[in-house]
């Protein structure tokens, strides 16, 4: 390796890792894609604009410029986003004024300013959503810039994916909250029969269970129960610890 | 209670990960180390494979790794509990063998590296709050294969994976923390079903219950958990009630 | 955990529309005292479940079988 591809590495190295910090501090789903289109501009050379596109749940952070292109390219029905979308293939269109395939959308991106442009796919287990560079200047990434290109859409992916999974496990934390507060409940109903009853936990789970099923009402509601009245929960009819009572 | 029910919920979402029942963050932590792998080998001259190893569960686990063979060089170190990459995880310093054919170390290890074609071995430790979480290990078919330089970009790529880790919330402590948790929410039931006992020994509310084995458990200067399970176990036997005559007496 | 082979609990805990993670969440509410690591195995008859376990287990089951408008149709171990 040269001394130059040595020290493009420690840059791309170091380069990397902040972003991939900033990426994983982002936290939300909007708040990650907020970020990776912050991040795109500055780590980048030669992308002026950048966006990101994710189908669900449907979030887009964008700057202005590009929001109009993605609008064009929804009214029109073609380019390259859309192209990426659905191929799972990135596209890079080094002169959006000069290209063939597309014939309406190339000439008035270029118009409102956007000459170059790299979409990249963001994929999981299918491609979700897209990332898009764009520049003002035509040919404005070199094959280094391309290459950063693809590992940023992979901290992107992955940042995403980290986000929604935050958010699910937020969620799985205010139920788990409760879960555990109806456990102890729970326990404490358990104790009460207990030293009642003079029986261990097992059996005191027995009661509430069985009552549970008689009444048909949740376990939880039956220890509740308990614990406010003090009152012994029916476990049926014939319930053998009230024979003889 | 005095530890409110946030902490033993985060300590139980905590637990689950661990258990692996419930998707953790581990997906995208071991997507990132996918990437930083890959890198290692494509700009460490020399290198023909990287890997690498956190502690998980308990045991030293390969998270990403370049190809089958690393893979196999991984295993063999966890399987004869020596070579680089265990010495480095456990350690916290790196270790490096420019030529295995001359390597006295890890005598268990060297020739299962070399039957796979192995020859030198560079492993860089992974360490977040200053203390080794795993390692970044590189590869060579070739002896002498790492240059100074080589050796000082593959530290540089285990440092700031590192970072990625810290940032990512993975620390030493996770793995024994497990147990110590599974444990906690044990004591925690106890704790629950003591406070039921008083309720009904004392006629008190669940609060005054709790303070009750909380005052009890500091004047006689027992953990509140082994006051909690004495409390219990008083409740499996008879004692002589002195209280109201019993129905059929005169 | 690979595919396992079919069992009782495993059965009921489809047909109750329960991950093994919520039908985890349910055990450790009623009070249940294992690991989701070792409820999965009992889950998959990989393990041997103690008769309370089983029964905290079933029951999580049959609570969500009620939620759905059944019965309870998972039998306990302490009722022969």
């Amino acid at each position: 390796m040269t001394m130059a591809d040595t020290e493009l590495t420690l840059a791309l190295t170091t380069q990397l890792s902040e972003v991939a910090r900033a990426l994983f501090a982002a936290g939300d789903v909007s708040s990650t894609l907020q970020t990776v289109v912050d991040l795109a501009t500055v780590t980048i050379e030669g992308c002026d604009y950048a966006s990101v596109f994710v189908e669900h749940p449907a979030a887009i952070a964008s700057d202005p410029l590009v929001a109009r292109l993605d609008e064009l390219q929804q009214r029109i029905g073609q380019g390259p986003c859309i192209d990426t979308l659905r191929s799972g293939q990135s596209v890079y269109v080094e002169d959006l004024a000069a290209d063939p395939h597309w014939p309406q959308f190339g000439p008035e991106a270029a118009e409102s300013g956007i000459r170059c442009l790299l979409v990249l796919p963001l994929s999981a287990t299918g491609t979700f959503g897209v990332l898009n560079l764009a520049a003002s200047f035509p040919a404005a990434y070199g094959a280094t810039d391309r290459a950063k290109g693809v590992i940023f859409a992979t901290l992107a992916e992955l940042a995403l994916t980290g986000a929604q999974t935050h958010e699910e496990e937020d969620r799985r934390a205010d139920n788990l909250h409760q879960a555990l507060v109806t456990r102890e409940l729970i326990g404490r109903a358990e104790g009460i029969l207990m030293e009642r009853e003079r029986i261990t936990s097992t059996q005191a789970f027995d009661i509430l269970r069985r009552a549970s099923q008689h009444l048909n009402v949740k376990l939880k509601e039956v220890a509740e129960e308990l614990v406010e009245t003090g009152e012994r929960p029916r476990t049926g009819p014939n319930d053998p610890a009230r024979r003889g009572r | 209670m005095a530890d409110g029910p946030r902490t033993g919920a985060d300590a139980v979402l905590m637990h689950l990960r661990q258990t692996a029942a419930v998707p953790s963050g581990h997906e995208v932590v071991d997507g990132a180390l996918r990437l930083v792998v890959a890198l290692a080998r494509a700009t460490v001259g020399g290198a023909d494979g990287a890997s690498v190893s956190l502690h998980r569960h308990g045991r030293l686990l390969t998270v990403a790794a370049t190809d089958r063979t690393v893979y196999e060089m991984d295993a063999g170190q966890y399987l004869t509990g020596q070579g680089p990459c265990l010495s480095a995880s456990t350690e916290g310093r790196w270790f490096y063998s420019a030529s295995l054919e001359d390597e006295v170390r890890w005598p268990a290890f060297v020739p299962r590296a070399r039957g796979l074609g192995i020859n030198a071995v560079l492993s860089n430790p992974l360490v977040t709050q200053d203390q080794p979480v795993g390692a970044l290990n590189l590869y060579s078919r070739s002896p002498q294969a790492f240059t100074d330089a080589d050796r000082r970009l593959a530290a540089l790529i285990a440092a700031e994976s590192s970072t990625v880790l810290s940032e990512a919330g993975i620390t030493a402590s996770d793995d024994r923390l497990a147990l110590r948790l599974t444990h906690a929410l044990q004591a925690r039931q106890v704790i629950a079903q003591a406070q039921g006992v008083i309720m009904e020994r004392h006629g008190i509310d669940p609060d005054a219950a709790y303070h009750h084995l909380l005052d009890f458990s500091r004047s006689s200067h027992l953990t509140l958990l082994r006051r909690a399970g004495d409390v219990v176990a008083s409740s499996q036997h008879r004692r002589t009630v002195v209280g109201p005559v019993p129905d059929g007496a005169a | 955990m690979s595919a396992p082979a079919d069992t009782v609990l495993d059965r009921a805990r489809q047909n109750a529309g329960l991950s093994h993670g919520e039908l985890y969440l349910r055990y450790f509410e009623l009070g249940g005292m294992s690991s989701a690591f070792q409820v999965e195995a009992i889950v998959y008859e990989l393990a041997e479940a103690s008769p309370h376990d089983y029964d905290v287990l079933a029951h999580a089951l049959n609570e969500r079988f009620v939620e759905l408008g059944g019965d309870h149709p998972v039998p306990y171990a302490s009722e022969p």
